[in-house]
């Protein structure tokens, strides 16, 4: 394996986290720690040949008393789960929602697949049947970047970041960028994570690729017939440790390594050998300085289709040859739905929240696990003490993704065991 | 904040003015020390001929936008040493993607209430799509990243450029800004400067869309030879000049036009006697400036 430099721990101050089964963290952590099936038709517009499909929806969210009403109803759902799940991170982070320190520039790293296009579908109909007549402020909420700049108007941020679009695993690309520029030295603090929201192109577009489980998806099961279309968006705060000993705060958890690859072999389906997919992991886990066998959890992408997590498990069982047993695995998808750019985030999320109170999530949704997949899956949510966990996203295109948590910092052993 | 230095190894653009790196070079020699040139009368087949017909070949069942995208691209991979494909990323910066895909898409979906919708169509309106399928055809396996940014298009990918390569998990970072003249965005730009309020503006509501990539290709300055150039991405003050290139270019504002900015100030520094001295700038919407400091490489051991 070619050398990759040891990765310094990243603290994770701060969590905001929206999904299917809540509309804050705590929520959304018991209704996952519950398995709670919350799937359901959507209820927003949709052709009708596609009104049975069920969705992972998320509740209604609150607006936030900064934001007037009437610029509120302009913002794409988009924007409106990031500005919510943006300030649950900052408060939980004991953080101000405004005027961050300019002493320490904080970054802002946001992924989203489709940005506003809840908004742009509205403006296209409306351009279709007469483009004079068209309202042209839903349009401007069809820039991908518009979700960024809200934030750093809104809190006022002035340090480093970008709109990352690599759809499935962006916002785990963005968790890595933010790390990457702390690293640098570019920022102290940054936010990171991800925002998505339902839309008529993701649910009838998946339905085009046959990939759509209409009665919700089954990750690792025998019969798994694909994905269940879900919106949320989960933010964390990210911080270097001079900045946490600077602030006095405790640490959620902590990144230990981050690694990303491209299969470069076809743009819709994983390379079934998945060389790049386990070099992603094995390289996070290089850089963290642990083994396959020091990890105590791996949160799989684990889609329901066919091909990504037959490839997933492909990737897991590789990187596990060498070690006496395979981790506990499971895909938290049936209880969050696939959310898509925001889905790195959630799972980092769930891993962080994983590690702080000792709960593996079960893996739903998979009542028949597929003989041919060797993972020993969690079947029931179970508590036990953990120290790491690994967070695999595979996306569209061949893009993966690996990130690595621990409970607490990890320094000590960087590099020595796994060469 | 610190500051970041990268290698230039190569660079590529194809755009509604320059199909190839030496078409812009020569215009932008003819232009130093002289107050205005007229592109046509240098390059009268600017935007006719293609340096790789194999390519043009490969390329032809692509949306636009990738096309010009894989066009800069394969230049600047040509101009730069052999990367290896484990240890290279692509980052891809586009404000448009392939909208009018995604335009196809929603048509198909909303004429057949949804029973017929394009899965064609579909994986092509994904924004990563252009990267992935550069990916797949230049054979990338490091990071392959699609951006977006609405103030500093050009310095965001530099900026994570500069991350990755100091990471230690890539030796090389191939950056790529491309976009299309869509005639969809080009009515909504329109109809956008003619509506909203000029508070309002933006990148996103300028008036004259063009087409057109630049794709560059960078390493770590301590891993180049001397003799090239090195990018020193400054912080965010107030930039002690501007280039005036732009007016003399009559660069079209398409979205990512600040990209083709950048490959008009690495000409003018290639060409350049002794040691070149350029300075990119990009402004944001509140004149709040980035710029890239285009100087020689250090020679080995200084």
């Amino acid at each position: 394996m070619n050398s990759v430099s040891h990765f310094q721990p990243i603290a994770v101050t701060g969590i905001g986290m929206i999904t299917a089964q809540g509309a804050a963290t705590d929520e959304s952590w018991r209704g996952i720690v519950s398995a709670t099936d919350v799937l359901g038709p959507w209820d927003g517009p949709l052709p009708a040949a596609l009104r049975h499909i069920h969705v992972a929806r998320c509740p209604d969210i609150q607006r936030p008393d900064d934001i007037p009403d009437r610029l509120w109803r302009k913002l794409s759902r988009t924007q409106q789960l990031a500005c919510v799940s943006a300030d649950q991170a900052l408060q939980s982070a004991d953080l101000p929602k405004f005027q961050i320190s300019t002493d320490s520039p904080m970054g802002c790293f946001i992924a989203t697949t489709v940005c506003g296009m809840d908004l742009s579908e509205r403006f296209y109909q409306q351009y279709r049947l007469n483009a004079d007549a068209a309202d042209l402020d839903l349009m401007r909420r069809m820039q991908p970047y518009e979700v960024l700049s809200l934030l750093y108007r809104r809190h006022r941020f002035s340090g480093p970041g970008y709109m990352n679009l690599t759809t499935c695993v962006g916002s785990a690309m963005a968790i890595g960028a933010a790390c990457d520029a702390i690293h640098a030295g570019r920022c102290d603090l940054a936010l990171a994570g991800g925002s998505e929201a339902i839309c008529q192109l993701l649910i009838s577009g998946f339905n085009a690729l046959r990939l759509v489980a209409p009665d919700g998806c089954r990750p690792f099961d025998r019969n798994r017939p694909g994905i269940t279309v879900g919106e949320g968006a989960a933010m964390l705060v990210l911080e270097s440790m001079k900045s946490v000993q600077r602030r006095g705060v405790e640490p959620i958890g902590y990144i230990q390594g981050f690694s990303a690859t491209c299969d470069a072999y076809h743009i819709t389906k994983p390379e079934p050998v998945a060389t790049q997919a386990v070099r992603a992991m094995r390289q996070a886990l290089h850089a963290a300085g642990l083994t396959p066998q020091q990890v105590d959890y791996i949160n799989a992408h684990g889609t329901g289709t066919y091909d990504n997590d037959a490839t997933e498990a492909v990737a897991i069982a590789q990187l596990c040859e060498s070690s006496p047993a395979i981790p506990p695995v499971s895909s938290t998808k049936r209880l969050t739905g696939h959310t898509f750019g925001a889905a790195g985030a959630i799972e980092a999320a769930i891993c962080l929240l994983a590690l702080r109170h000792g709960v593996l999530p079960a893996n739903a949704g998979a009542v028949d696990p597929d003989p041919q997949i060797h993972l020993p899956l969690v079947r029931t949510t179970t508590f036990k003490s953990i120290a790491t966990a690994l967070s695999c996203n595979l996306a569209f295109g061949g893009n993966n993704t690996a990130l690595v948590f621990s409970r607490h910092a990890q320094t000590a052993t960087k590099g020595e065991q796994f060469a | 904040m610190m500051a970041a230095k990268m290698a230039l190894c190569g660079w590529g653009i194809y755009s509604d003015q320059f199909t190839n790196a030496g078409a812009l070079s020569q215009v932008v020699k003819r232009l130093i020390g002289k107050a205005d040139v007229t592109i046509s009368n240098v390059l009268p087949a600017h935007a006719t001929t293609s340096r790789f017909p194999d390519l043009e070949l490969t390329i032809s069942a692509l949306d636009a936008v990738s096309q010009y995208a894989f066009r800069a691209l394969h230049e600047a991979l040509c101009n730069a040493e052999a990367v290896t494909p484990d240890r290279t990323a692509l980052l891809l910066l586009s404000a448009w993607g392939p909208t009018e895909n995604t335009l196809n898409f929603l048509d198909s979906m909303l004429e057949a209430d949804g029973r017929y919708a394009s899965p064609r169509h579909f994986t092509r309106s994904v924004y990563s799509t252009v990267a992935s399928h550069a990916a797949i055809y230049f054979g990338i396996h490091g990071p392959c990243e699609t951006l977006a940014h609405g103030q500093w298009p050009v310095c965001c990918v530099l900026d994570r450029a500069a991350d990755l390569l100091a990471s230690g998990r890539v030796d090389y970072v191939v950056a790529c800004w491309a976009d299309q003249a869509s005639a969809f965005a080009k009515d909504l730009c329109r109809r956008s400067v003619a509506g909203l309020d000029r508070k309002e503006f933006s990148r996103f509501t300028s008036d004259d869309s063009g087409y057109g990539a630049v794709a560059l290709v960078l390493k770590r300055v301590g891993d180049a030879p001397s003799g090239g150039l090195m990018l020193d991405i400054q912080n965010p003050i107030a930039a002690p000049a501007v280039s005036s290139l732009d007016a003399k270019l009559n660069i079209h504002s398409f979205p990512t036009d600040g990209a083709v900015h950048l490959a008009a100030v690495i000409a003018a520094a290639e060409a350049a006697d002794g040691t070149p001295s350029v300075l990119f700038t990009e402004s944001d919407v509140r004149c709040n400036k980035r710029s890239v400091h285009l100087t020689a490489l250090p020679l080995p051991g200084s």
